[in-house]
Parts: structure tokens; sequence; C-alpha cells
């Protein structure tokens, strides 16, 4: 056996999940390989200081404060839903792309090829937002709900908020929504399907954006 | 437990605008997310913002929980995403030694009621643990402390699992070298 092979299973044998051929297997490979023999004593050496860790109490922090007072302005929690919503829809329907990775994460707009760093991520965002603002203002306008209202309103915050709000909520958004679209085939359809599906709002308002978004797309698709 | 209600049932209270739903669900993970908030970021004071930048990103988008898996698997996604982008922004990290003094102080000037750093064995964790890279930490975070499979540490980073297995080897021979120097001199 080869040291690549023996640490695939190096865990799963520390912690004796293994039996059978596999076992003696490493066993013998650990006999003559210090490197392997090394790596399982490490993991039975983090796995005692892991257990020998004392609970360390939280500070006292005024919760009700922190989630609610210093929020009366914008209620997050009941916009959550339709948040992930608009924010995927926009994702979908302007084609953005973004992957996440250990450095931060990439982002390129309508199909086109060139990636773009974390750093840029900022003025392309500010970029897509002067060029939509107007559109999504008047179109936005011709909806009478509140709640389309407030869409709006996260549309700009989306668009408007800080630098470092707005990468917090797309890189959140992005965490959940990637893990989702893996779960999904990768195509429009099944995506709106998919939302149309969970979504906490009616569909009507669903369809309402989709129109709208799709209004703007176009417009967009004609001005290029 | 009799009469206490399931994370699920919290969530749909909360998202049904109950403050108290959600008060409840932030006291029965605060504790678990501070602790992994202190190892991660080696001081109370990062520990503290640490927890509540993730449980207001988890309050942001409590909507996108669909139930799909645990809602402690689905957590720490968010938090291990929110816990690299704050250690990515913090100041270049304080040296080992001002890290163990910084820790002393506190405990003596600015927490007296909060059992800091309480043992000797929470100082080692944490003195190996800042002689890592961030990568090297949280998977050592999530397999050790939080006890998640290979599979589920690949999935909430964007790695494969084979990825952080050999992060996890990485991360325990760096620390294995660290142990050694400290028991030679
Ligand atoms: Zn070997």
């Amino acid at each position: 056996m080869q040291c690549e092979q023996a640490q695939l299973y190096l865990f799963e044998f520390a912690e004796g999940d293994l039996d059978g051929s596999l076992r003696s297997d490493i066993d013998q490979h650990l006999q003559i390989c210090d490197a392997c023999s090394d790596l399982l004593q490490g993991i039975w050496e983090m796995d005692l200081k892991s257990t020998a860790w004392t609970n360390i109490n939280v500070p006292r922090w005024n919760r009700r404060d922190y989630f609610f007072s210093s929020r009366q302005d914008f209620s997050w929690l009941q916009l959550a839903g339709s948040l992930s919503s608009v924010l995927v829809l926009i994702l979908v329907l302007f084609r953005v792309e973004i992957t996440n990775n250990e450095t931060g994460f990439q982002i390129s707009f309508a199909g086109q090829s060139d990636y773009v760093s974390s750093q840029e991520i900022d003025s392309r965002l500010r970029q897509l937002a002067m060029q939509n603002q107007r559109d999504v203002d008047t179109s936005m306008v011709n909806f009478t709900s509140q709640q389309v209202a407030a869409n709006q309103l996260m549309l700009r915050t989306i668009l408007m908020a800080s630098r470092s709000e707005r990468r917090q909520d797309l890189g959140t958004m992005m965490t959940v929504w990637n893990e989702d679209r893996r779960r999904l085939e990768e195509s429009t359809e099944d995506s709106l399907r998919f939302l149309l599906r969970n979504q906490m709002q009616g569909r009507r308002e669903i369809g309402n954006i989709t129109h709208v978004l799709n209004t703007i797309t176009n417009q967009q698709d004609n001005n290029l | 437990m009799l009469g206490s209600k399931s994370d699920q049932q919290l969530i749909t209270r909360a998202l049904e605008g109950s403050e108290r739903a959600w008060l409840s669900l932030v006291k029965r993970y605060e504790k678990r997310l501070y602790n992994y908030a202190y190892r991660m970021g080696g001081n109370a004071d990062d520990a503290r913002d640490m927890l509540q930048e993730i449980l207001m990103a988890v309050y942001r988008n409590l909507g996108a929980y669909r139930g799909e898996g645990p809602f402690p698997a689905w957590l720490f996604r968010l938090a291990s995403f929110r816990c690299a982008d704050f250690l990515r922004r913090r100041r270049p990290y304080v040296q080992d030694t001002d890290a163990m003094d910084l820790i002393a102080d506190e405990r003596i000037d600015r927490h007296p009621e909060a059992n800091m750093i309480s043992t000797q064995q929470n100082r080692e964790v944490i003195r190996l643990m800042n002689s890592l890279s961030r990568q090297q930490r949280l998977v050592v975070e999530l397999k050790f402390f939080q006890h998640f499979t290979f599979d589920e540490i690949g999935s909430q980073l964007g790695i494969s699992s084979n990825t952080a297995k050999t992060r996890l080897y990485s991360a325990l021979k760096s620390m294995r070298k660290v142990t050694e120097v400290s028991l030679a001199v």
C-alpha cells in the first residue's frame, strides 16, 4: 500500500471505522512508514486536545437591541425570503455567474467570459446599478403593492449599499444559492421553477418581478 | 427534551415574525458559535464580533433555509463563509506571544466575570490554531471540534472532500512541528 492510499483512510482508521483487509493493510503500512505513523499520532493528539477544550461562556450582550432596535427602518427578517428570490432572479436573468473561492468570489456579467476579481466587483456592480436604476424605477412604479416597493428598496439596497455590506450580503447569498443550484440542473428554467415552488410570497409577485427583470434584460440587450 | 421546540419550529415562528423564537434560536447556538469563533479568531474581542456577524448573516438569510439538511450544517456553512471573510478583513495578526499576553490581560482587566481561556488546555489549543493558516484552521475546527464529515466540510467550504482531507493533514503536520519545537525549547 502507498502513502497516498493509506492517508485516504487514515482518519477512519484512527476512529476505528475500518475493518477487514483494509484495516490490516493500513496497519501493515504504518509499521513501515514513519510519515503516516506521524500523521496518525497527530490525529490522536489533536483529538485529545479538542476534547480537553473547556467551553467559554458568551459575554453578556443585548441580543434584542442588536437584532431589532437598530434595524427598525428595514425589517430584514420579513424580507429575507424575497431578498433571496430577487437576488437569484437578478443572477439568473442577468446571467451573472459568481464563483466562490477562498480568496473571494469572482463574477461575470451576461455571459461575458472575462472574470473579474473581488476588488472589481464593486465598480462592476455600480455600473450595473447606474445602468439599471432608471429602468428599475420606472418599471417598478407600475406596481402598487407595498411588497413591490419593498423589493425595489431591496434592489436599491443591494446595489447601493456600502461596499462591505453588499459584499457580505452577496457573499452569504452566494453560499446559499450555489448550494441550491448544485442540487438542481444548471438551467434558468429549473431555478425559476424551484423558486416558484418555494416562494414565501405568491406566484404572482414573482411573475411580476420576472416580467420587470425580463423587460430590463431585453432593453439591456437592445442597448448592446 | 420535553417542551423544547425543534430548530425547525423556531425557524418557522421566527420567519412569521416572532422575536422570541429568533432569540431562542440564538441562545441555543450562540455558545457553540462563540467557542468556534474564539478558536478561529484567537481572542475574545474578535470572537464576539464574529459571533454577531455570523448571527446577523443567519438572521438575514433565514428565509433561505429550506430544511433540506440539518440546521447546524446550514448554520456552519454561513459561519465558515463569514468567518473567512472576517479574518480576511482583520488587521494582520498579532504575534503568538502578544496574543497570549492579550488573553491574560483581558482575563484580569476587561472581562473579570467571564471565565476567559480558563484552562491551560484552552491556551494550548489557541496557540496551535494560531500557528495555522486560516484555511487549515477552519478544517481543523470543523473536523475536530464540530465533528462534521469530510463530505460536509467539503460542501461547506466549496472544496472536494479529498482536498479537505489533504488540508487537514497538512495542518496536523505543521501543528506537530510547533509542538516539537516547544518541547525542545
Ligand atoms: Zn505512508
